[in-house]
Protein backbone atom coordinates (compact mmCIF):
# COMPACT_ATOMS: atom_id res chain seq x y z
CA UNK A 1 0.00 0.00 0.00
CA UNK A 2 1.07 3.73 -0.72
CA UNK A 3 0.72 4.56 2.84
CA UNK A 4 3.01 1.94 4.07
CA UNK A 5 5.82 4.41 2.16
CA UNK A 6 5.48 6.68 4.83
CA UNK A 7 5.91 4.84 8.55
CA UNK A 8 9.27 4.70 9.51
CA UNK A 9 8.97 3.39 12.48
CA UNK A 10 10.09 -0.38 13.32
CA UNK A 11 9.71 -1.77 16.98
CA UNK A 12 12.99 -3.38 18.01
CA UNK A 13 15.11 -3.69 20.63
CA UNK A 14 18.26 -3.79 19.26
CA UNK A 15 21.20 -1.12 21.18
CA UNK A 16 20.26 1.33 18.22
CA UNK A 17 16.66 1.16 19.73
CA UNK A 18 17.75 1.62 22.94
CA UNK A 19 20.32 3.91 22.28
CA UNK A 20 19.37 7.52 24.32
CA UNK A 21 17.03 9.48 21.55
CA UNK A 22 18.76 12.51 22.31
CA UNK A 23 22.11 10.91 20.94
CA UNK A 24 20.19 9.51 17.69
CA UNK A 25 19.15 13.25 17.02
CA UNK A 26 22.94 14.05 17.93
CA UNK A 27 23.71 11.44 15.28
CA UNK A 28 21.40 12.97 12.99
CA UNK A 29 22.82 16.43 13.07
CA UNK A 30 26.56 15.55 12.86
CA UNK A 31 26.25 13.25 9.82
CA UNK A 32 23.89 16.31 7.92
CA UNK A 33 26.34 18.53 8.89
CA UNK A 34 29.32 17.08 7.46
CA UNK A 35 27.22 15.71 4.54
CA UNK A 36 26.58 19.03 4.01
CA UNK A 37 30.28 20.50 3.83
CA UNK A 38 31.31 16.97 1.76
CA UNK A 39 31.03 16.62 -2.39
CA UNK A 40 32.71 13.47 -2.48
CA UNK A 41 30.80 11.31 -3.98
CA UNK A 42 32.99 7.99 -2.78
CA UNK A 43 32.57 9.53 0.91
CA UNK A 44 29.02 10.06 0.86
CA UNK A 45 28.40 6.73 -1.08
CA UNK A 46 30.19 5.32 2.52
CA UNK A 47 28.17 7.64 4.61
CA UNK A 48 24.84 6.01 2.94
CA UNK A 49 26.22 2.39 2.71
CA UNK A 50 27.58 3.09 6.45
CA UNK A 51 23.68 4.04 7.61
CA UNK A 52 22.36 1.63 5.76
CA UNK A 53 24.45 -1.24 7.38
CA UNK A 54 23.97 0.16 10.67
CA UNK A 55 20.31 -0.27 9.97
CA UNK A 56 20.01 -3.39 8.80
CA UNK A 57 22.01 -5.00 11.42
CA UNK A 58 19.94 -3.38 14.19
CA UNK A 59 17.18 -5.59 12.85
CA UNK A 60 15.51 -2.11 10.28
CA UNK A 61 13.30 -4.08 7.70
CA UNK A 62 14.95 -3.69 4.54
CA UNK A 63 11.56 -3.26 3.02
CA UNK A 64 11.21 0.14 4.55
CA UNK A 65 14.34 1.04 3.23
CA UNK A 66 13.69 0.11 -0.33
CA UNK A 67 10.31 2.30 0.29
CA UNK A 68 11.93 5.36 2.08
CA UNK A 69 14.86 5.57 -1.01
CA UNK A 70 11.24 5.08 -3.64
CA UNK A 71 9.60 7.76 -1.73
CA UNK A 72 12.72 9.97 -2.27
CA UNK A 73 13.63 9.05 -5.75
CA UNK A 74 12.03 11.73 -7.73
CA UNK A 75 13.71 14.37 -6.35
CA UNK A 76 16.61 12.80 -6.45
CA UNK A 77 16.59 11.96 -9.95
CA UNK A 78 15.55 15.86 -10.63
CA UNK A 79 18.63 17.29 -9.12
CA UNK A 80 20.36 14.70 -12.02
CA UNK A 81 18.83 16.03 -14.42
CA UNK A 82 18.86 19.51 -13.45
CA UNK A 83 22.53 20.21 -11.90
CA UNK A 84 23.99 19.72 -15.05
CA UNK A 85 21.74 21.82 -17.22
CA UNK A 86 22.58 24.89 -14.61
CA UNK A 87 26.69 23.98 -13.99
CA UNK A 88 29.28 24.34 -16.65
CA UNK A 89 32.07 23.47 -15.18
CA UNK A 90 34.63 20.93 -16.00
CA UNK A 91 35.31 19.15 -19.77
CA UNK A 92 31.90 20.25 -22.09
CA UNK A 93 30.63 16.67 -22.69
CA UNK A 94 28.15 17.60 -25.54
CA UNK A 95 26.44 20.42 -26.72
CA UNK A 96 22.86 20.74 -28.15
CA UNK A 97 21.09 24.23 -28.87
CA UNK A 98 21.62 26.23 -25.77
CA UNK A 99 21.85 22.86 -23.80
CA UNK A 100 25.81 22.55 -22.93
CA UNK A 101 26.64 19.21 -20.77
CA UNK A 102 30.01 19.57 -18.52
CA UNK A 103 31.54 16.60 -17.10
CA UNK A 104 31.91 18.16 -13.49
CA UNK A 105 28.25 19.11 -13.87
CA UNK A 106 27.06 15.62 -14.29
CA UNK A 107 29.35 14.61 -11.16
CA UNK A 108 28.01 17.59 -8.90
CA UNK A 109 24.53 16.34 -10.00
CA UNK A 110 25.25 13.03 -8.80
CA UNK A 111 27.44 14.34 -5.83
CA UNK A 112 24.25 16.56 -4.75
CA UNK A 113 21.55 14.23 -5.05
CA UNK A 114 23.80 12.04 -2.76
CA UNK A 115 23.89 14.70 -0.39
CA UNK A 116 20.51 14.26 -0.50
CA UNK A 117 19.91 10.86 -0.23
CA UNK A 118 22.69 10.52 2.74
CA UNK A 119 20.93 13.33 4.88
CA UNK A 120 17.48 11.47 3.99
CA UNK A 121 18.45 8.42 5.52
CA UNK A 122 20.32 9.39 8.13
CA UNK A 123 16.87 10.39 9.51
CA UNK A 124 16.19 7.20 9.58
CA UNK A 125 18.62 6.49 12.24
CA UNK A 126 16.24 8.62 14.54
CA UNK A 127 12.72 8.45 13.52
CA UNK A 128 13.07 4.94 12.52
CA UNK A 129 14.10 3.18 15.34
CA UNK A 130 12.85 5.62 18.10
CA UNK A 131 9.40 4.53 19.61
CA UNK A 132 6.94 8.26 19.65
CA UNK A 133 6.89 8.11 23.45
CA UNK A 134 10.91 8.12 23.54
CA UNK A 135 11.01 10.91 21.15
CA UNK A 136 8.57 13.47 22.64
CA UNK A 137 10.84 12.50 25.85
CA UNK A 138 14.14 13.31 23.90
CA UNK A 139 12.95 16.71 22.70
CA UNK A 140 11.36 17.60 26.34
CA UNK A 141 14.41 16.69 27.97
CA UNK A 142 16.65 18.92 25.68
CA UNK A 143 14.52 21.89 26.85
CA UNK A 144 11.74 21.73 23.91
CA UNK A 145 7.86 22.19 26.29
CA UNK A 146 6.23 19.40 25.72
CA UNK A 147 3.30 20.95 23.89
CA UNK A 148 6.06 21.26 20.66
CA UNK A 149 7.62 18.23 20.97
CA UNK A 150 4.03 15.95 21.19
CA UNK A 151 3.06 18.47 18.36
CA UNK A 152 6.12 17.11 16.08
CA UNK A 153 5.13 13.67 17.19
CA UNK A 154 1.76 13.96 16.26
CA UNK A 155 2.69 15.64 12.58
CA UNK A 156 4.89 12.68 12.01
CA UNK A 157 2.67 10.14 13.00
CA UNK A 158 0.14 11.63 10.76
CA UNK A 159 2.42 11.07 7.59
CA UNK A 160 0.73 7.69 6.64
CA UNK A 161 -2.71 8.55 7.93
CA UNK A 162 -2.52 11.42 4.99
CA UNK A 163 -1.15 9.48 2.31
CA UNK A 164 -3.86 6.63 3.29
CA UNK A 165 -6.26 9.74 2.56
CA UNK A 166 -5.19 11.22 -0.23
CA UNK A 167 -5.20 7.66 -1.99
CA UNK A 168 -8.61 6.79 -0.88
CA UNK A 169 -9.78 10.54 -1.96
CA UNK A 170 -7.96 9.44 -5.19
CA UNK A 171 -9.98 6.03 -5.79
CA UNK A 172 -12.87 8.69 -4.54
CA UNK A 173 -12.30 11.15 -7.22
CA UNK A 174 -11.65 8.38 -10.11
CA UNK A 175 -15.10 6.91 -8.99
CA UNK A 176 -16.60 10.45 -9.87
CA UNK A 177 -15.11 10.60 -13.18
CA UNK A 178 -11.21 12.12 -12.49
CA UNK A 179 -9.46 10.43 -15.73
CA UNK A 180 -5.68 10.33 -14.11
CA UNK A 181 -3.55 9.78 -17.66
CA UNK A 182 -1.06 11.43 -19.86
CA UNK A 183 2.20 12.51 -18.86
CA UNK A 184 3.17 13.88 -15.66
CA UNK A 185 3.00 17.43 -16.16
CA UNK A 186 -0.73 16.30 -17.18
CA UNK A 187 -0.85 14.30 -14.42
CA UNK A 188 -0.19 17.33 -12.14
CA UNK A 189 -3.15 19.57 -12.89
CA UNK A 190 -5.42 16.62 -12.89
CA UNK A 191 -4.42 16.12 -9.18
CA UNK A 192 -5.60 19.71 -8.04
CA UNK A 193 -9.37 18.43 -6.95
CA UNK A 194 -7.36 15.32 -4.96
CA UNK A 195 -5.41 17.98 -3.04
CA UNK A 196 -8.33 20.20 -2.52
CA UNK A 197 -10.63 16.96 -1.08
CA UNK A 198 -7.66 15.42 0.46
CA UNK A 199 -6.82 18.83 2.84
CA UNK A 200 -10.10 19.34 3.99
CA UNK A 201 -10.31 16.17 5.27
CA UNK A 202 -7.61 16.67 6.82
CA UNK A 203 -8.09 19.65 8.45
CA UNK A 204 -11.43 18.02 9.48
CA UNK A 205 -9.41 15.60 10.92
CA UNK A 206 -6.67 17.30 12.91
CA UNK A 207 -9.91 19.88 13.76
CA UNK A 208 -11.15 16.61 15.64
CA UNK A 209 -7.86 15.52 16.59
CA UNK A 210 -7.59 19.06 18.83
CA UNK A 211 -10.62 18.37 20.23
CA UNK A 212 -9.95 14.43 20.98
CA UNK A 213 -6.78 16.19 22.66
CA UNK A 214 -8.75 18.54 24.57
CA UNK A 215 -11.19 15.93 25.70
CA UNK A 216 -8.50 13.76 26.96
CA UNK A 217 -7.24 16.82 29.12
CA UNK A 218 -3.87 17.42 27.34
CA UNK A 219 -2.05 20.46 28.36
CA UNK A 220 -4.05 20.19 32.23
CA UNK A 221 -1.00 20.20 34.01
CA UNK A 222 1.97 22.27 32.80
CA UNK A 223 4.16 19.40 34.20
CA UNK A 224 3.64 16.17 32.93
CA UNK A 225 4.91 13.05 35.25
CA UNK A 226 6.28 10.36 33.30
CA UNK A 227 5.99 6.72 33.84
CA UNK A 228 9.54 5.70 32.05
CA UNK A 229 12.13 9.10 31.96
CA UNK A 230 14.66 8.54 29.46
CA UNK A 231 18.31 8.51 31.36
CA UNK A 232 21.69 8.76 29.80
CA UNK A 233 23.60 5.53 30.53
CA UNK A 234 27.27 5.40 30.23
CA UNK A 235 26.95 3.80 26.81
CA UNK A 236 24.79 6.92 25.69
CA UNK A 237 27.78 8.72 26.98
CA UNK A 238 30.09 6.83 25.70
CA UNK A 239 28.59 7.03 22.02
CA UNK A 240 28.05 10.34 22.30
CA UNK A 241 31.61 11.22 22.97
CA UNK A 242 32.66 9.43 20.40
CA UNK A 243 30.31 10.96 17.85
CA UNK A 244 31.38 14.15 18.80
CA UNK A 245 35.15 13.79 18.53
CA UNK A 246 34.78 11.94 15.18
CA UNK A 247 32.71 14.79 13.85
CA UNK A 248 35.37 17.47 15.32
CA UNK A 249 37.78 15.79 13.75
CA UNK A 250 36.26 14.89 10.25
CA UNK A 251 34.93 18.44 10.90
CA UNK A 252 38.83 20.30 11.24
CA UNK A 253 40.40 18.00 8.41
CA UNK A 254 37.54 18.90 5.83
CA UNK A 255 38.59 22.36 6.21
CA UNK A 256 42.42 22.51 6.84
CA UNK A 257 43.38 19.27 4.54
CA UNK A 258 40.29 19.18 2.43
CA UNK A 259 38.58 16.12 3.03
CA UNK A 260 35.63 15.28 0.80
CA UNK A 261 35.95 18.46 -0.77
CA UNK A 262 37.21 16.57 -4.46
CA UNK A 263 34.54 15.17 -6.08
CA UNK A 264 36.14 11.66 -7.08
CA UNK A 265 38.65 11.71 -4.26
CA UNK A 266 38.05 11.24 -0.24
CA UNK A 267 41.17 13.85 0.30
CA UNK B 1 -44.21 2.41 4.46
CA UNK B 2 -42.80 -0.90 2.46
CA UNK B 3 -41.41 0.30 -0.78
CA UNK B 4 -39.78 -3.19 -2.35
CA UNK B 5 -41.32 -2.55 -5.82
CA UNK B 6 -41.15 -4.68 -8.67
CA UNK B 7 -38.00 -5.42 -10.19
CA UNK B 8 -38.01 -4.74 -13.93
CA UNK B 9 -38.19 -7.81 -15.79
CA UNK B 10 -35.27 -9.94 -16.81
CA UNK B 11 -32.86 -7.68 -19.08
CA UNK B 12 -29.17 -8.03 -20.06
CA UNK B 13 -27.15 -7.99 -17.06
CA UNK B 14 -25.25 -4.57 -16.29
CA UNK B 15 -22.48 -6.35 -14.33
CA UNK B 16 -21.00 -9.33 -15.05
CA UNK B 17 -18.63 -11.05 -12.45
CA UNK B 18 -16.79 -14.42 -13.15
CA UNK B 19 -14.72 -16.48 -10.44
CA UNK B 20 -13.14 -13.22 -9.40
CA UNK B 21 -10.42 -13.76 -6.86
CA UNK B 22 -8.67 -10.63 -5.31
CA UNK B 23 -5.73 -10.70 -2.74
CA UNK B 24 -4.38 -7.00 -2.08
CA UNK B 25 -0.50 -6.65 -2.85
CA UNK B 26 1.50 -8.65 -0.52
CA UNK B 27 4.28 -6.90 1.24
CA UNK B 28 6.35 -10.53 1.86
CA UNK B 29 5.66 -11.07 -1.92
CA UNK B 30 9.21 -11.96 -2.27
CA UNK B 31 9.45 -14.16 0.15
CA UNK B 32 6.20 -16.30 -1.11
CA UNK B 33 7.81 -16.70 -4.19
CA UNK B 34 10.43 -18.10 -2.35
CA UNK B 35 8.35 -20.20 -0.64
CA UNK B 36 6.70 -21.10 -3.94
CA UNK B 37 9.88 -22.65 -5.75
CA UNK B 38 10.62 -24.10 -2.80
CA UNK B 39 7.34 -26.08 -3.13
CA UNK B 40 7.67 -25.97 -6.67
CA UNK B 41 5.89 -29.48 -6.74
CA UNK B 42 2.66 -28.50 -5.46
CA UNK B 43 2.44 -24.64 -6.81
CA UNK B 44 -1.65 -24.76 -5.40
CA UNK B 45 -0.64 -25.49 -1.61
CA UNK B 46 1.78 -22.56 -1.54
CA UNK B 47 -1.16 -20.81 -3.10
CA UNK B 48 -3.38 -21.25 -0.36
CA UNK B 49 -1.57 -19.28 1.95
CA UNK B 50 -2.29 -16.23 0.58
CA UNK B 51 -4.80 -13.84 2.16
CA UNK B 52 -7.60 -13.53 -0.20
CA UNK B 53 -9.32 -10.64 0.12
CA UNK B 54 -12.28 -12.04 -2.86
CA UNK B 55 -12.06 -15.99 -3.04
CA UNK B 56 -13.81 -17.34 -6.27
CA UNK B 57 -17.15 -14.55 -6.36
CA UNK B 58 -19.14 -14.90 -9.39
CA UNK B 59 -22.29 -12.96 -9.71
CA UNK B 60 -24.79 -10.59 -12.44
CA UNK B 61 -26.30 -7.70 -11.39
CA UNK B 62 -29.41 -6.31 -13.88
CA UNK B 63 -31.33 -3.03 -13.98
CA UNK B 64 -33.32 -1.72 -11.95
CA UNK B 65 -32.13 -4.36 -9.09
CA UNK B 66 -31.80 -2.94 -5.29
CA UNK B 67 -29.26 -5.04 -4.28
CA UNK B 68 -27.61 -5.38 -0.88
CA UNK B 69 -23.75 -6.59 0.02
CA UNK B 70 -23.54 -7.10 3.55
CA UNK B 71 -21.41 -8.92 6.13
CA UNK B 72 -19.13 -8.84 8.98
CA UNK B 73 -16.12 -5.97 8.59
CA UNK B 74 -13.17 -7.41 6.22
CA UNK B 75 -15.69 -9.58 4.80
CA UNK B 76 -14.66 -8.81 1.39
CA UNK B 77 -18.19 -6.05 0.82
CA UNK B 78 -16.18 -3.24 -0.14
CA UNK B 79 -13.46 -5.11 -1.78
CA UNK B 80 -16.04 -6.59 -4.25
CA UNK B 81 -17.74 -3.45 -4.58
CA UNK B 82 -14.16 -1.96 -5.97
CA UNK B 83 -13.96 -4.37 -8.16
CA UNK B 84 -17.45 -3.84 -10.08
CA UNK B 85 -16.31 0.31 -10.64
CA UNK B 86 -12.36 -1.28 -11.82
CA UNK B 87 -10.84 1.06 -8.86
CA UNK B 88 -9.36 -2.95 -8.38
CA UNK B 89 -8.88 -5.45 -10.75
CA UNK B 90 -9.48 -9.03 -9.55
CA UNK B 91 -6.03 -11.12 -9.49
CA UNK B 92 -8.13 -13.93 -11.16
CA UNK B 93 -11.01 -13.89 -13.07
CA UNK B 94 -12.72 -11.02 -14.74
CA UNK B 95 -15.58 -8.60 -14.08
CA UNK B 96 -17.77 -7.23 -17.00
CA UNK B 97 -19.37 -3.69 -17.02
CA UNK B 98 -21.89 -3.43 -20.12
CA UNK B 99 -19.89 -5.72 -22.10
CA UNK B 100 -16.61 -4.47 -21.60
CA UNK B 101 -13.71 -5.97 -19.85
CA UNK B 102 -12.72 -3.95 -16.67
CA UNK B 103 -9.57 -4.21 -17.00
CA UNK B 104 -9.15 -2.47 -19.96
CA UNK B 105 -11.37 0.71 -19.15
CA UNK B 106 -9.84 3.34 -16.90
CA UNK B 107 -11.26 4.07 -13.72
CA UNK B 108 -12.39 7.53 -14.46
CA UNK B 109 -14.20 6.03 -17.94
CA UNK B 110 -15.83 3.65 -15.79
CA UNK B 111 -17.53 5.71 -13.54
CA UNK B 112 -20.04 6.97 -15.95
CA UNK B 113 -21.38 3.19 -16.13
CA UNK B 114 -21.01 2.14 -12.14
CA UNK B 115 -20.76 5.17 -9.47
CA UNK B 116 -19.41 4.73 -6.49
CA UNK B 117 -20.63 7.05 -3.52
CA UNK B 118 -18.22 6.47 -0.89
CA UNK B 119 -18.63 6.14 2.73
CA UNK B 120 -16.61 9.81 3.82
CA UNK B 121 -18.56 12.46 1.57
CA UNK B 122 -15.36 14.95 2.01
CA UNK B 123 -13.41 12.52 0.18
CA UNK B 124 -15.52 13.24 -3.17
CA UNK B 125 -16.33 16.98 -2.92
CA UNK B 126 -13.61 19.30 -3.93
CA UNK B 127 -15.57 22.35 -5.60
CA UNK B 128 -16.77 25.78 -4.05
CA UNK B 129 -20.38 25.10 -4.42
CA UNK B 130 -22.65 22.62 -4.14
CA UNK B 131 -24.12 23.41 -8.07
CA UNK B 132 -20.42 23.30 -9.43
CA UNK B 133 -19.95 20.22 -7.64
CA UNK B 134 -22.88 18.49 -9.28
CA UNK B 135 -22.21 20.32 -12.85
CA UNK B 136 -18.43 18.85 -12.74
CA UNK B 137 -19.07 15.61 -14.09
CA UNK B 138 -21.41 16.20 -16.85
CA UNK B 139 -19.08 18.95 -18.10
CA UNK B 140 -16.58 16.56 -18.09
CA UNK B 141 -18.52 14.21 -19.92
CA UNK B 142 -18.73 16.88 -22.59
CA UNK B 143 -22.57 17.76 -22.54
CA UNK B 144 -23.07 21.05 -23.83
CA UNK B 145 -23.54 24.14 -21.49
CA UNK B 146 -27.40 23.85 -21.52
CA UNK B 147 -27.46 19.73 -20.97
CA UNK B 148 -25.25 20.56 -17.85
CA UNK B 149 -27.52 23.44 -16.92
CA UNK B 150 -30.34 20.87 -16.83
CA UNK B 151 -29.07 17.92 -15.45
CA UNK B 152 -27.79 20.03 -12.11
CA UNK B 153 -31.24 21.38 -11.76
CA UNK B 154 -32.49 18.47 -11.40
CA UNK B 155 -30.09 16.78 -9.61
CA UNK B 156 -30.49 19.53 -7.25
CA UNK B 157 -34.24 19.76 -7.16
CA UNK B 158 -34.04 15.32 -6.83
CA UNK B 159 -31.93 15.33 -3.66
CA UNK B 160 -33.48 18.24 -1.79
CA UNK B 161 -30.23 20.70 -2.37
CA UNK B 162 -32.16 23.73 -4.02
CA UNK B 163 -31.50 25.53 -0.68
CA UNK B 164 -27.78 25.32 0.05
CA UNK B 165 -26.99 24.76 -4.24
CA UNK B 166 -24.80 27.87 -3.87
CA UNK B 167 -22.78 27.54 -0.25
CA UNK B 168 -19.96 25.81 -0.28
CA UNK B 169 -20.16 22.12 0.59
CA UNK B 170 -17.26 22.21 3.27
CA UNK B 171 -19.72 24.76 5.27
CA UNK B 172 -23.04 22.45 5.06
CA UNK B 173 -24.21 19.82 7.13
CA UNK B 174 -22.79 16.08 7.01
CA UNK B 175 -26.48 14.93 5.76
CA UNK B 176 -26.04 17.60 2.81
CA UNK B 177 -22.69 16.84 2.37
CA UNK B 178 -23.65 13.18 1.84
CA UNK B 179 -26.78 14.32 -0.55
CA UNK B 180 -24.28 15.94 -2.73
CA UNK B 181 -21.71 13.45 -3.05
CA UNK B 182 -24.61 11.24 -4.07
CA UNK B 183 -26.01 14.12 -6.73
CA UNK B 184 -22.48 14.26 -7.89
CA UNK B 185 -22.12 10.46 -8.85
CA UNK B 186 -25.93 10.50 -9.95
CA UNK B 187 -25.34 13.54 -12.30
CA UNK B 188 -23.12 11.04 -14.63
CA UNK B 189 -26.23 8.98 -15.04
CA UNK B 190 -24.21 5.59 -14.06
CA UNK B 191 -26.50 2.05 -14.74
CA UNK B 192 -25.07 1.21 -11.55
CA UNK B 193 -24.78 3.05 -8.64
CA UNK B 194 -22.89 1.60 -5.75
CA UNK B 195 -23.17 3.28 -1.94
CA UNK B 196 -20.93 2.57 1.02
CA UNK B 197 -22.69 2.99 4.09
CA UNK B 198 -24.68 5.76 2.27
CA UNK B 199 -27.14 6.14 5.83
CA UNK B 200 -24.81 5.94 8.38
CA UNK B 201 -24.49 9.18 10.58
CA UNK B 202 -28.32 10.17 9.10
CA UNK B 203 -31.13 10.67 11.13
CA UNK B 204 -34.59 8.63 10.21
CA UNK B 205 -36.05 11.50 8.31
CA UNK B 206 -32.95 11.55 6.02
CA UNK B 207 -32.57 8.26 5.54
CA UNK B 208 -36.49 7.99 4.13
CA UNK B 209 -35.69 10.90 1.82
CA UNK B 210 -33.05 9.31 1.00
CA UNK B 211 -34.18 5.79 -0.26
CA UNK B 212 -37.47 7.45 -1.90
CA UNK B 213 -34.70 9.36 -4.07
CA UNK B 214 -32.85 5.89 -4.48
CA UNK B 215 -36.10 4.19 -5.30
CA UNK B 216 -36.83 6.86 -7.88
CA UNK B 217 -33.95 6.94 -9.76
CA UNK B 218 -33.97 3.00 -10.01
CA UNK B 219 -37.64 2.71 -10.55
CA UNK B 220 -37.25 6.04 -13.30
CA UNK B 221 -33.92 5.31 -14.92
CA UNK B 222 -33.88 1.92 -14.60
CA UNK B 223 -30.65 2.59 -12.86
CA UNK B 224 -29.02 -0.96 -10.66
CA UNK B 225 -28.71 0.17 -6.65
CA UNK B 226 -25.60 -1.78 -4.99
CA UNK B 227 -25.95 -0.86 -1.64
CA UNK B 228 -23.49 -1.63 1.72
CA UNK B 229 -24.46 -1.68 4.82
CA UNK B 230 -24.87 -3.55 7.94
CA UNK B 231 -28.19 -1.91 8.90
CA UNK B 232 -30.17 -5.44 8.19
CA UNK B 233 -33.63 -3.42 8.78
CA UNK B 234 -32.80 -0.98 6.07
CA UNK B 235 -32.08 -4.58 3.61
CA UNK B 236 -35.53 -6.20 4.88
CA UNK B 237 -37.26 -3.08 3.95
CA UNK B 238 -35.67 -1.71 0.06
CA UNK B 239 -33.83 -4.77 -0.90
CA UNK B 240 -34.89 -7.13 -3.92
CA UNK B 241 -31.55 -8.84 -3.33
CA UNK B 242 -28.94 -9.86 -0.76
CA UNK B 243 -25.61 -11.00 -1.17
CA UNK B 244 -23.84 -12.71 1.88
CA UNK B 245 -19.95 -12.70 2.48
CA UNK B 246 -17.48 -14.10 4.47
CA UNK B 247 -14.03 -14.01 4.14
CA UNK B 248 -14.17 -12.97 0.92
CA UNK B 249 -16.36 -15.91 -0.52
CA UNK B 250 -19.85 -15.66 -1.78
CA UNK B 251 -21.88 -17.55 0.87
CA UNK B 252 -25.68 -16.65 -0.45
CA UNK B 253 -27.14 -14.60 -2.82
CA UNK B 254 -31.48 -14.60 -3.26
CA UNK B 255 -34.04 -12.54 -1.64
CA UNK B 256 -33.63 -11.11 1.72
CA UNK B 257 -36.70 -12.42 3.33
CA UNK B 258 -35.57 -16.04 2.47
CA UNK B 259 -32.01 -15.56 3.72
CA UNK B 260 -32.84 -13.91 6.78
CA UNK B 261 -35.08 -16.53 7.78
CA UNK B 262 -32.21 -19.18 7.20
CA UNK B 263 -30.90 -19.35 10.62
CA UNK B 264 -27.35 -21.51 10.32
CA UNK B 265 -26.34 -18.87 7.66
CA UNK B 266 -27.13 -16.01 9.31
CA UNK B 267 -25.31 -17.71 12.29
CA UNK B 268 -22.15 -18.36 9.78
CA UNK B 269 -22.60 -14.90 8.00
CA UNK B 270 -22.21 -13.86 11.81
CA UNK B 271 -25.08 -11.32 10.90
CA UNK B 272 -28.07 -10.31 13.26
CA UNK B 273 -31.21 -10.68 11.46
CA UNK B 274 -33.88 -7.78 11.79
CA UNK B 275 -35.42 -8.03 14.84
CA UNK B 276 -38.62 -9.14 13.19
CA UNK B 277 -37.20 -12.26 11.80
CA UNK B 278 -36.19 -13.27 15.54
CA UNK B 279 -39.96 -12.54 16.97
CA UNK B 280 -41.32 -14.48 14.00
CA UNK B 281 -38.82 -17.35 14.10
CA UNK B 282 -39.62 -17.06 18.19
CA UNK B 283 -43.51 -17.05 18.13
CA UNK B 284 -43.02 -19.96 15.47
CA UNK B 285 -43.79 -23.06 17.38
CA UNK B 286 -46.74 -21.78 19.15
CA UNK B 287 -47.98 -19.21 16.76
CA UNK B 288 -47.48 -20.24 12.96
CA UNK B 289 -46.51 -17.15 10.67
CA UNK B 290 -46.41 -17.63 7.06
CA UNK B 291 -42.78 -17.40 5.83
CA UNK B 292 -40.85 -14.01 4.53
CA UNK B 293 -41.85 -11.52 7.19
CA UNK B 294 -39.25 -9.21 7.88
CA UNK B 295 -40.94 -6.09 8.61
CA UNK B 296 -42.97 -4.88 11.62
CA UNK B 297 -45.61 -3.77 8.66
CA UNK B 298 -45.42 -7.19 7.50
CA UNK B 299 -45.54 -8.88 10.77
CA UNK B 300 -48.58 -6.59 12.15
CA UNK B 301 -50.83 -7.11 8.55
CA UNK B 302 -49.95 -10.95 9.72
CA UNK B 303 -50.71 -11.34 13.16
CA UNK B 304 -53.80 -9.01 12.57
CA UNK B 305 -55.11 -11.09 9.74
CA UNK B 306 -54.05 -14.42 11.52
CA UNK B 307 -55.99 -12.99 14.93
CA UNK B 308 -59.12 -11.89 12.74
CA UNK B 309 -58.98 -16.10 11.06
CA UNK B 310 -58.29 -17.08 14.71
CA UNK B 311 -61.35 -15.27 15.98
CA UNK B 312 -63.38 -16.56 13.12
CA UNK B 313 -62.28 -20.36 13.16
CA UNK B 314 -62.70 -20.39 17.17
CA UNK B 315 -65.58 -19.73 19.10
Amino acid sequence: MAASAFEFYAAGSSWLHRLDPRVKLAIVACISILSFFWLSLPLLAIVIIGVHVVLLTSGYPARRLIAAWRAIAPVLILIIIIWPILDRQGRLLFELGPLRIHSEGVLRGFANAARIAAINVVFILWIGVTGPRELVRGFVRLGVPFRWGMSLTIALRFIPTFAATWSTVMDALQARGLVLHGRWYRRVRQLAPVLVAALVSALRASEQLAMTLDARAFGATPHRTVLRDIQMRRSDWLCLGLLLLGTAVALWLTFTAGLGRDLLGIW
Amino acid sequence: MTEQRPTPPMAAPLLEVEHAWFHYPLDDAPQRRRAGRRTAGAPEAAADTTPWALRDVSLSVRPGEFLALVGRNGSGKSTLARCLNGLLRPTRGSVHSGGRDVRDTPVGLLAREVGYVFQNPDHQLFLPSVRREIAWGPTNLGLSDAEVTETTSTMLHRFGLQEVADRHPALIGRGLRRMTALAAVAALRPRALILDEPTGGLDHRLTANLLSILHQERVDEGTALILITHDMALVAQHASRMLVLRDGALLADGPPDVLFDDAALMEQAGLLPPETVTLVRELRPTHPLPPGITTPDAFAAAWLSRGAADERGGE
